[in-house]
Formats: C-alpha cells, sequence, structure tokens
C-alpha cells in the first residue's frame, strides 16, 4: 500500500502541490483525475523519488520513502508506466522487458516473467525482436506496462495511460489495466479520461490547482453532480 | 602487392584504433564528457608495463595485465576526483579540468621518467607469406582488439550492468526508474574504458616506444575516428577506426607518412563537412 501525506512540491519558486493527501491501499486501484497543469505528473515524480517534496511524506508498507534516490524507490517495488510509453528506443522490446527485471527482487523470476508477460501480450511476443523504437504508440504503450508488470512490483504507478492513443487503442489499455485490477496489484493511476478511469477505479482522488477538493469511492466520485457537470458531461 | 600489403596492416592498425574508439565512444555515450587524457591513459599504461617488465623484470603477460588494471583504476580515480564532482557543471570548466588531467599526466610521467623513448624490448617475427610481410605484433593486436570487442559486443547486450549502460545512454531518468542506479553505471563505463586503454597499451607494447607526448598523436587520432564514425556511436567508432587505419597506412605506403597522416584528416574534414554527425552519429544511446 502507497501512503502520500501533505506533500508541497514544485520546481524552485513554483509551488505545484500545495498539500496533497492521498492513498492506495492493498490490492486496491485508486485514481487520481484533473485538469491538465492539476500537478497530476508532479505528484507521480514525488513518488517515485524523481522529484523532492518541499514537506510532506510518502510511506510504501510503512517505510519512509519520500527522500530516497529514485533507483532506490524503484529497488523497493515501486514501478511506473510514464506518461507517453515511454520506452529504450534503442533497445529490443526483449531487452526492454529483460531491463525491467534490473531490480534485485525481480532478476530470478525474469524466465518465468517474460512467459507470463508474452502470454498476455502477444504482439509483444511477436516483436521480441524489434528495436522498441520502431513500435506503434499502442505497442509501445503496452510494453511499457508488461515492463512495470515483470518488474515484480509493490505498486503500479501509470501516468495517463490513454494519453495519445487512439480510442480502439485505449480500450485495449485499459482492459489490459482491467487484468491487472484483477490480478491483485495495488494501482495508482492518473488520467484525464476520467469516464475510462471511473471503469476501473476503487477509489478517486480529484486534483485541482495542487489540492485534493474532492475524493470518493467509485459510487460517491460518479455520482458527484459537480464531477459529474465537469468530468463526466453529464 | 605493396599495396595489399598496406592494406593489411592498416586494417591491423585500424583494429587497435576501434579499441580505443569504443572505449571513447562508451565514455561520451554514458557519462556524457568527451575524455581529453584517454591518449594520456594509454600512455601511462606503456609506463606501467616498461616499469613492470624492463625495471622489476615481471613476465610480459602479468605486466601487461597488471597495467591494464592500473589505467583502469587511473581511470576510475579521475572519475571520483575530477569527473563527477564537475557533471552537473558548465561545459567549458567540465572541458578544462579533463584537459588539465591530461597535461598532468603528461608532466607526471616527464618527471618520473624523462623525456626520451623508452622502448620495450619485445621482438616478434615477420611472418613471409609469398610477397606479403605481416609483423606478428600487428596480427596480435588485431585478433586481440577482434576479441576485445566481440567479448564487449556480448557484455553490453547480453548482461544486467550492460543494458544498464545502453539504458543511462539512451535515458538516464527512465533508468533510475528501472532501479539502475546511474553512479554505479558511470564507475563501470569509467572502468571499461580504463580498461580498454589499457588493452591498447598492452597491444602497442612490441610497436611503439613511450614517451611523455605519446598520448597527444593517439588522442587525435582516436577523436577523429571517434568524430568521423558518429560520436557516441559504438559501430561508428569501429566503422571509422577502420576507415583511418587504411587511409593512414595505404596513403603512408604509396606517399609518405606525413602526408599519410594528412590524407586521414583530410577525410574526416570531408565527412565533417558534408556530414556533421559522423558516419552513424545519432542522438543518445550508444
Amino acid at each position: 500500500m502507497i501512503t502520500v501525506e501533505k506533500i508541497a512540491a514544485g520546481y524552485g519558486e513554483i509551488t505545484i502541490l500545495k498539500e496533497v493527501s492521498l492513498q492506495a491501499g492493498q490490492g486496491e486501484t485508486a485514481i487520481i483525475v484533473g485538469p491538465n497543469g492539476s500537478g497530476k505528473t508532479t505528484l507521480l515524480r514525488v513518488v517515485t523519488g524523481l522529484l523532492r517534496p518541499f514537506s510532506g511524506t510518502v510511506h510504501l508498507n510503512g517505510q519512509r520513502i519520500d527522500f530516497e534516490e529514485a533507483h532506490r524507490i524503484a529497488g523497493l517495488g515501486i514501478s511506473i508506466v510514464p506518461e507517453g510509453g515511454k520506452v529504450f528506443p534503442r533497445l529490443t522490446v526483449y531487452n526492454n522487458l529483460k531491463i525491467g527485471t534490473y531490480a534485485r527482487r525481480a532478476r530470478n523470476s525474469f524466465k518465468e516473467g517474460i512467459r507470463t508477460i508474452f502470454a498476455l501480450f502477444p504482439i509483444l511476443k511477436d516483436r521480441q525482436g524489434q528495436m522498441a523504437g520502431s513500435l506503434s504508440g499502442g505497442e509501445r504503450q503496452m510494453l511499457a506496462i508488461a515492463r512495470a508488470l515483470i518488474s515484480q512490483p509493490e505498486v503500479i504507478l501509470l501516468d495517463e495511460p490513454s494519453m495519445g492513443l487512439a480510442p480502439l487503442i485505449v480500450n485495449e489499455v485499459f482492459r489490459v489495466i482491467h487484468e491487472i485490477k484483477s490480478q491483485g496489484y495495488t494501482v495508482l493511476m492518473t488520467e484525464q479520461n476520467v469516464k475510462k478511469a471511473l471503469q476501473v477505479a476503487d477509489y478517486a482522488y480529484l486534483l485541482e490547482s495542487g489540492t485534493i477538493p474532492f475524493h470518493g469511492d467509485r459510487e460517491a466520485f460518479s455520482n458527484n453532480p459537480v464531477i459529474q457537470k465537469a468530468y463526466l458531461g453529464i | 602487392m605493396l599495396i595489399l600489403n598496406s592494406l593489411i596492416n592498416g586494417v591491423l592498425y585500424g583494429g587497435v584504433l576501434a579499441v580505443l574508439a569504443f572505449g571513447l565512444n562508451l565514455v561520451f555515450g554514458v557519462v556524457e564528457i568527451v575524455h581529453f587524457f584517454y591518449g594520456q591513459c594509454v600512455m601511462v599504461g606503456l609506463y606501467v608495463i616498461y616499469v613492470l617488465f624492463v625495471w622489476l623484470h615481471f613476465p610480459l603477460l602479468l605486466s601487461c595485465v597488471l597495467g591494464i588494471a592500473l589505467v583502469a583504476l587511473l581511470n576510475l580515480l579521475a572519475h571520483l576526483a575530477v569527473v563527477r564532482p564537475l557533471l552537473k557543471s558548465p561545459l567549458i570548466n567540465q572541458f578544462l579540468a579533463l584537459a588539465s588531467v591530461m597535461i598532468v599526466l603528461e608532466n607526471a610521467c616527464l618527471v618520473i621518467w624523462g623525456a626520451g623513448y623508452k622502448g620495450i624490448p619485445v621482438n616478434l617475427p615477420v611472418l613471409n607469406i609469398g610477397e606479403l610481410f605481416i609483423r606478428t605484433s600487428n596480427l596480435i593486436a588485431f585478433a586481440g582488439s577482434l576479441m576485445t570487442l566481440g567479448l564487449l559486443y556480448l557484455f553490453l547486450n547480453r548482461t544486467y550492468l550492460g543494458l544498464a549502460i545502453h539504458a543511462v545512454a539512451q535515458d538516464k531518468e527512465a533508468a533510475r526508474l528501472m532501479a539502475i542506479n546511474p553512479n554505479l553505471v558511470y564507475i563501470a563505463t569509467m572502468l571499461m574504458g580504463g580498461t580498454l586503454a589499457g588493452i591498447a597499451a598492452s597491444f602497442f607494447v612490441p610497436i611503439f616506444a613511450v614517451h611523455p607526448h605519446f598520448g597527444g598523436g593517439f588522442t587525435l587520432t582516436a577523436f577523429v575516428t571517434v568524430v568521423l564514425g558518429g560520436m557516441g556511436s559504438l559501430l561508428g567508432g569501429v566503422l571509422g577506426a577502420f576507415i583511418i587505419g587504411i587511409v593512414t597506412t595505404l596513403v603512408s605506403t604509396l606517399a609518405s607518412s606525413e602526408v599519410g597522416e594528412m590524407a586521414a584528416y583530410v577525410i574526416f574534414l570531408a565527412i565533417i563537412l558534408i556530414r556533421p554527425q559522423g558516419i552513424l552519429g545519432r542522438r543518445g544511446g550508444i
């Protein structure tokens, strides 16, 4: 489980997150929705250790991690699917997956892990010898997700998984996210496509201008009139 | 026949240059510094082998192995003391600092061993095949270089550390998110670079005599090779090395060694003007 408490963060003089507290419990899928510039990516950068917060804490399974180096945090089990299907363009699909198991805890399970991944993503098996940079946007996103999965994560973070993808591909991506959820992973996901995100969410947070004005479980969130009007077009 | 002989020698020379180019490209592609004192690392390697073999009478092979290890260590020390602290400084500071290490090394060798040439008395036969004359020292250097490059290729593409090196070269931030510690990768890269310089030095033992300005000539040639092939591209460096090796040797034979040197730089200038990124140059990754 991952707990974020009273995080304030930004870049130099600019404060992006004013005071953010949220959590994703064990096996829970928590989503963070909100407009562009609200701080969703900044929040994930704090959780992964790429950005030191001004104040506040982040705990992974009770262990405090906000001051750790990014590579140590990744080693502890936080795996992120970055925005835009980021992969290592000049490594093959196979090697992209292999480097996903670089963390000590995941190395021994690579052989087994790759079998599971290829079963879940047949397209990646077909293209395993291809350079990742030559894959289509949707395929790269699948590879990025597969890479997070193969790393034996404690928590999977997803940064706007639908970004820049055609609607058909978005459906595919969310089918995979649903599969991940049903396998019991703890997921923390940011998304702009509120409708799609709510379909897989157990709990939802609204992030607006660096704070969380509203949060609730899927029912409560979907039925909130403000959310409905602003984000669900109802 | 003379041309064929020359061609062969050029290829052999290119092989060793390829090892140097590989080391330079690795360091540039991963640590993103221009390794100005690389030639001096080769020079230090030769001096160490000289001391161990000629002064202390160690067996030749052991001297070479220790020489390689010491150059790798020198590189690591330079990384920890000079390179790493300056990684976030303005480029000009980095350049000047690395150039300073170059001068320090040269002058240290001048002080310790004097300005004279120190040859290492290793005599290897010359093979006579029909009308071809091939020096065994060149053959060993070439075979050794190919083996080294082959092993490096396997290491870089089949091992976790090798893949981590690729990852850091392509996208350092993404690599950190894979639990890769960039500092460890830098250290591994600098050690590898040093090892390659030491290996080149070992191959040069029966071919060159060392002196305090030995590094200078090689640094320029190595850089020309690397920029020709495309800075940061490992394959490019190897290609560039063979081009420079063959051109220099061929033209030296047909005209004179001065013209031979010149020919290589002329080709380099031509390619850089037509295609500034070099033959296989590209952004990011090795």
